[in-house]
């Protein structure tokens, strides 16, 4: 059978089969892909902070902007329609004013 | 009404480049973030939010696909168990740090702190992100089901008659070996060709964009992709209604938790994240290698549903804590513990379902992992309308007693799974071959 395997278990055939090019992003080494996967965490850390972090300050925003806190989560129930993304902690405000 | 930011940035970053995406939407946030600061009219903070959810679509369903690009099925699993865990870590994380802000320099600056910690994430991704599309030329699972790499010699051929043409060593042809990895050879690319914001093919591919915009949609008709999102969206309904009636319990009589300590409370979700990606990532990986050994040395997508095994224990016993504890007022612990086990079962049920997705149908990963979102938002909108009115009429007691049969009965549908999937799998080559085919073709194939 040809097959490539996993470099430290001998009995683990690698599926995806990679190619033999070494810029192929399967063959990359391990300092390699863990940049790129920290890049990834990055991502998702900055952009998810930002999209969460005003939870815990709706009502100073509200007594300053004069918006409601109503009017507030409406935005962020629109945000979160186009994130494709009901996400776990917010879903209940798309359900109030969504 | 409901476009979706993922239908768009998807296909624009399977066709265009996965860099320039996460640039651009990174960027695109902080800036939305400074403006953010400087609204007072509800128009303008709807049209904030609207472009904030647009431009981070990303989040959501393009990470999934990073991790496949460049790790293989073995360990797949701790990896989009990390993706999670950043996920979720930063949704439960944020407004705790955001109630410190606020109370130091005031509400604008955590607008601000946001937009500067999406510049510092931008500044390092320019630095250090690299393109992780590529053409390849192997499709899961045809090698083993033929016996030997034959079904892909037209690219080979191809590539060793140029390179010999032109007297170049463009790249070694692919050779079969046992060894495999040990003979690569070093990276040829230098850093400034890594930093490039798009390939050098990266216009050169066929535009295929509405195709991949409609294909989504048309893997629906996959049992395995339509279930993985059945199976996201019911996992996740139960830590809806938790957050639903989180602030209203936790403040409520007798508990009286000031607002700051429901803020506090979601430290305890939090660790439930950790255990569940733990369980999902390192347990699930080891677990998925232990079974293939021991079932002839096959790994089989459907050997993950097992994980749930866990989830129909834990399911009605972290849903009846939180609603018959609130009901009859036990000890705040209580309902601590409680939604860390929801907000553990919660991070299983993401992690197994996309993760058996992804193996079932990895060469579509990307765009199936769409149709999974899909699902699973549909879902999410549908029983969401109706939990409030729910719970509120039939009380915290028997609504969750309820939910915690429902929940259960949603769960063990994995059993259908573990017993038919292969078959449903099989029965499904044809069409899945067709559509790698017509991906490849388009370059876009993982």
């Amino acid at each position: 059978m040809h097959a490539k395997h996993s470099g430290t278990h001998r009995d683990i055939v690698l599926v995806p089969s990679p190619s033999s090019d070494p810029d192929d992003p399967l063959n990359w080494s391990p300092r390699r892909k863990l940049l790129s996967t920290s890049c990834m965490c990055m991502y998702t850390l900055m952009v998810g902070i930002a999209s969460a972090a005003i939870y815990s300050v709706l009502i100073p925003i509200s007594e300053d902007t004069g918006l409601t806190l109503g009017d507030l989560n409406a935005g962020t129930g629109y945000m979160f329609l186009l994130f494709g993304w009901v996400r776990a902690d917010y879903g209940p405000q798309i359900l109030y004013h969504g | 009404m409901m476009i979706q930011g993922c239908l768009f940035w998807q296909p624009l970053a399977l066709q265009y480049g996965k860099r320039p995406v996460y640039l651009f939407s990174i960027l695109a946030t902080a800036g939305i973030m400074v403006w953010a600061a400087h609204t007072n009219t509800n128009g303008q903070w709807i049209a904030n939010k609207l472009l904030q959810g647009f431009f981070g679509a990303p989040i959501e369903s393009l990470c999934e696909v990073s991790v496949t690009d460049i790790y293989f099925t073995h360990e797949r699993g701790q990896y989009l168990a990390l993706y999670g865990l950043f996920l979720a870590g930063s949704n439960f994380f944020a407004p705790i740090i955001a109630g410190f802000i606020a109370d130091g320099q005031g509400w604008k600056w955590v607008l601000y702190w946001c937009a500067i910690f999406c510049v510092i994430g931008f500044v390092y991704l320019f630095l250090f992100m690299e393109e992780t599309n590529y053409v390849r030329t192997t499709i899961t699972g045809q090698e083993s089901k033929n016996g030997s790499g034959t079904q892909t010699p037209d690219e080979p051929v191809h590539e060793t008659a140029i390179s010999e043409k032109k007297g170049l060593a463009v790249a070694p042809p692919p050779v079969s070996t046992e060894e495999g990895m040990e003979h690569v050879a070093r990276p040829t690319k230098t850093y400034l060709q890594k930093m490039r914001l798009f390939e050098s093919n990266a216009f050169s591919k066929p535009n295929r964009l509405p195709r991949m915009v409609a294909r989504p949609l048309i893997f629906l008709s996959f049992p395995i992709i339509a279930y993985s999102g059945f199976c996201y969206g019911s996992n996740l309904v139960w830590f809806n209604v938790l957050n639903a009636t989180a602030s209203l319990i936790l403040s409520g009589e007798p508990y009286n938790f000031a607002a700051s300590m429901v803020g506090v409370a979601y430290v305890s979700p939090l660790i439930g994240v950790f255990l569940g990606a733990a369980y999902t990532g390192k347990f699930g990986d080891w677990f998925m290698v232990r079974m293939a050994r021991a079932k002839g040395g096959v790994m089989e997508p459907e050997h993950r549903l097992w994980l749930f095994c866990a989830s129909m224990v834990l399911i009605p016993f972290g849903l009846i804590l939180w609603g018959v504890g609130a009901a009859q007022h036990v000890h705040w612990f209580g309902l601590i513990f409680a939604m860390c086990i929801i907000a553990l079962t919660n991070t299983i049920g993401l992690q197994v379902s996309l993760a058996y997705c992804i193996d079932s149908y990895r060469d579509l990963a990307g765009e199936a992992t769409i149709t999974v979102i899909l699902v699973r938002n549909t879902m999410s909108f549908a029983i969401g309308y109706g939990v409030t009115p729910w719970v509120t009429n039939m009380g915290y007691q028997n609504a969750f007693i309820l939910a915690a049969f429902a929940g259960l009965a949603q769960v063990t549908t994995f059993l259908i799974f573990v017993k038919w999937g292969k078959k449903w799998r099989r029965a499904s080559a044809e069409k899945f071959l067709k559509y790698v085919k017509e991906m490849q073709d388009a370059g876009i194939a993982h």
